[in-house]
């Protein structure tokens, strides 16, 4: 506010200026901030039309009952939540993305972080670092529709090379079609998941263990912690915050999980009472939509995106909550620790 | 920093400029010219080479060829909003009865006269209340193609006519195909194959006019039924146990184990014959196959041309779709070229009585009174919009019971019937 008053105060000084005689027309110009307008702009009218918009005209679609070439829909009210709460495919398609997801989430974060500690530590000096990372994270810039053809061909009875390797290693009989089995199936998915992610996830934390102060880390050794303690006691807990952010954003992105689920094997295999294995929400959303000789029911399908947004809203929400309230509790926690149940203001008084 | 303002400001502007010219890119602006979607490129060659070089037209066609998933995605989304569709569009057999519809495409009834030279089940399918709405190019029947020299070995010749009374009811099917296994042969690369076969043989469609689903006797009866059969050839191991479409099924095509394949007419050249060499070995089966009826009768794909409705240019695309279904000259020569099977009882009679048409890949068979046959016993009332998904969940409990995943018959029926519960709200499943 003072900033702002004495602004103006400039502002009026150099009104009651008198004009110097040379420049008499005054220039336009555009001021600095419409730069920064002009700027964000492109995202705005981006986000606008290919995000925002959507979202909120399949919350409207969800409330109809368009489907098939009718170019015109009613309002149906609640009709299309209703049918989905009574659907199993619709439940077990949830229940799938979790499964695949918890699967794949947490060897990835293990090997991301065992990885991330042998690649940054000062200790040990590995050789060709640079050429391990770049493989570990290859999987990640490959197209999934190559990396789901070639994972189905290797796991494809009785041609493919990993299939052939289970059969002749006796851990599969010869009759053991592993894509009409559930959780091969599911396994199968939630491994090229990890494979195509871990390397990502190891970058990621990679850069948050660099980010860390070496004198923490020179501290500890004059100290005399061993590796362990030092991996246990420091670099986790001072890349938390990373790990956060990993898990936030794979929680997000496991939800919504298209490319290999439907690349692979399209949803299947199916389970008893219209169910089908390895079909994710987004899964089931395209085919509702999308599917070739499918019925085309966009009500339905947006409802269901409804539901996922819901879903993905409160999972985000509880994260934030629960990372947040962890953060305040443990300092709180810690000055107990050091001041022994003191509270802040006798010790301000002290 | 003026300089880098500027660049800035025209970079930001690029931007703006590239999303609304993205936005504008989506719009009509097609001039003066008659659109053609098509999901094969030789069809769009042929109607470069047939139409457009050899008709003196006053107007530009462009042709615009996709996938078929592409084209079937941009057709729905045209369909819905109104805007950027074709004036004439290639249909695909498997999914093209969806659009025969009166709101999607123009009555082609003033060729109704024309239609007594077409195979029937084109022009049934092609109906809907009365209204013819496509006309069928190519006529597409299966047949079951088999390799010469297994059958030599094992039935003592490789006559066409002789094969066929050892494979005309799936009885004697089995009881070939366990020859077949005696001479440690496999009669199928795919036990699977036997569902499309099935399917074309069926003598109700998936739903009747109420929309209720209709299961045929013929794929969950007790004896010869598709589940049935399925089983037997799963459990005598008689087939290769491949998956259809897959990279072992195309290897047995160069092989020496797999007896034969059920492929309609295109897919003797699209599937055998551009197959038939070896990769590795350099070994062909060229020349060493033969086609027979087999136990049923079905067709695959297949190319339909429709007008779309609300066009600019209906009487221009009505004249482009009765030339590919009804000129003598190009259905003749499109057919010797390629072996295509086209929409024209005339022109096929007459190819199947040349007596110097010889295929080479069929050592020298002329097949084509074998593809007239199979195409006149082809039913085209049991075609249905469902057809490709409820085929689909059929054949994954058929499997189902055939590995013994789920043993039980009538589970797998309720199953199946489950799954299509999930999948449409308009069917009745009883």
């Amino acid at each position: 506010m003072k900033q702002l008053s004495m602004e103006r105060e400039a502002e009026k000084e150099g009104a009651a200026l008198p004009e110097p005689k040379d420049k008499r027309k005054k220039k336009f110009r555009i001021p600095v901030n419409a730069y920064g307008v002009l700027f964000i702009l492109p995202f705005f009218i981006v986000y606008g039309i290919f995000s925002l918009f959507p979202m909120f005209y399949s919350i409207i679609l969800s409330l109809t009952d368009y489907a098939g070439y009718n170019r015109y829909f009613e309002f149906i009210g609640f009709g299309n939540f209703a049918w989905l709460a009574t659907q199993a495919r619709f439940w077990q398609s949830f229940l799938n993305t979790l499964i695949i997801f918890c699967m794949n989430f947490v060897p990835q974060m293990a090997f991301a972080l065992i990885f991330a500690a042998m690649f940054t530590t000062k200790t040990y000096k590995m050789k060709c670092k640079g050429v391990f990372k770049a493989i570990y994270y290859l999987p990640n810039i490959i197209t999934a529709t190559s990396v789901a053809v070639m994972f189905y061909t290797l796991f494809l009875k009785p041609s493919g090379g990993l299939w052939q390797l289970l059969n002749k290693t006796g851990i599969i009989s010869y009759d053991t079609n592993l894509y009409l089995l559930a959780w091969p199936s599911r396994i199968i998915i939630a491994f090229i998941q990890f494979w195509m992610w871990f390397g990502c996830t190891m970058v990621t934390l990679s850069a948050g263990i660099l980010g860390i102060n070496p004198s923490v880390y020179e501290a500890a050794q004059l100290d005399g912690a061993s590796q362990k303690d030092i991996f246990l006691h420091i670099t986790l807990p001072l890349i938390k915050p990373i790990v956060v952010y990993s898990l936030v954003t794979s929680v997000l992105g496991g939800l919504q999980v298209f490319d290999i689920p439907y690349l692979f094997l399209s949803g299947g295999p199916v389970l008893s009472g219209g169910r089908n294995a390895t079909e994710t929400i987004a899964v089931y959303i395209y085919k509702m939509a999308f599917d070739t000789g499918g019925e085309m029911q966009y009500g339905i399908a947006s409802a269901a995106s409804v539901y996922l947004f819901v879903i993905c809203m409160t999972i985000s929400f509880v994260l934030f909550r629960v990372t947040h309230s962890d953060e305040s509790k443990r300092q709180r926690r810690a000055e107990r620790k050091i001041w022994g149940g003191v509270r802040n203001e006798s010790r301000d008084a002290y | 920093m003026r300089g880098k303002k500027v660049l800035a400001a025209a970079l930001s502007a690029a931007i703006l400029g590239a999303s609304v010219g993205a936005m504008a890119a989506c719009g009509d602006g097609r001039g003066n010219e008659m659109v053609y979607w098509c999901f094969d490129a030789d069809m769009g060659q042929q109607v470069q080479d047939y139409y457009v070089a050899e008709k003196n037209l006053d107007y530009k066609i462009k042709i615009e060829v996709m996938t078929l998933d592409n084209m079937l995605s941009k057709l729905d989304s045209g369909l819905r909003t109104g805007k950027n569709l074709p004036d004439v569009v290639a249909l695909e057999g498997t999914t093209f009865k969806r659009y025969i519809d009166g709101k999607i495409l123009e009555e082609l009834d003033d060729m109704k006269t024309l239609t007594s030279d077409m195979y029937d089940y084109t022009v049934e399918a092609a109906s809907k209340n009365g209204h013819l709405y496509a006309l069928a190019t190519n006529v597409t029947p299966g047949v079951f193609a088999y390799r010469r020299s297994i059958a030599k070995a094992t039935f003592g010749t490789d006559d066409p006519a002789e094969i066929q009374s050892k494979f005309n009811s799936w009885e004697n099917f089995l009881a070939s195909a366990r020859a077949l296994k005696e001479k440690n042969y496999k009669v199928l690369s795919s036990y699977m194959d036997i569902a499309k076969v099935y399917f074309g043989g069926r003598t109700t469609g998936w739903v009747d006019g109420q929309n209720n689903l209709m299961i045929d006797e013929s794929l969950t009866g007790d004896v010869n039924s598709l589940m049935e059969t399925a089983k037997l050839l799963k459990s005598e191991d008689l087939s290769n146990e491949t998956a259809e479409n897959t990279a072992a099924w195309y290897t047995d095509i160069s092989g020496k184990e797999v007896f034969g394949y059920f492929q309609a007419t295109w897919g003797i050249r699209s599937n055998l014959e551009r197959n038939c060499t070896s990769a590795t070995s350099q070994e062909s089966s060229y020349g060493d196959w033969a086609v027979c009826e087999g136990p049923s009768n079905f067709f695959e794909g297949g190319t339909f041309h429709a007008v779309i409705k609300g066009t600019k240019w209906k009487d221009e695309a009505k004249e482009f779709v009765k030339f590919f279904s009804t000129d003598a000259n190009y259905l003749t020569n499109w057919a010797k070229k390629n072996g295509d099977f086209m929409n024209s009882k005339s022109c096929m009679q007459a190819i199947a009585a040349d007596t110097e048409y010889k295929n080479e890949f069929l050592g020298g068979q002329n097949p084509y009174s074998i593809y007239i046959s199979a195409a006149s016993h082809i039913n085209g009332e049991i075609i249905t919009q469902y057809d490709s998904a409820i085929n689909g969940q059929f054949k994954a409990w058929a499997t189902n019971y055939a590995e013994e995943i789920k043993p039980n018959k009538i589970d797998c029926i309720n199953e199946f019937k489950n799954s299509i519960r999930g999948i449409y709200t308009s069917i009745t499943v009883n």
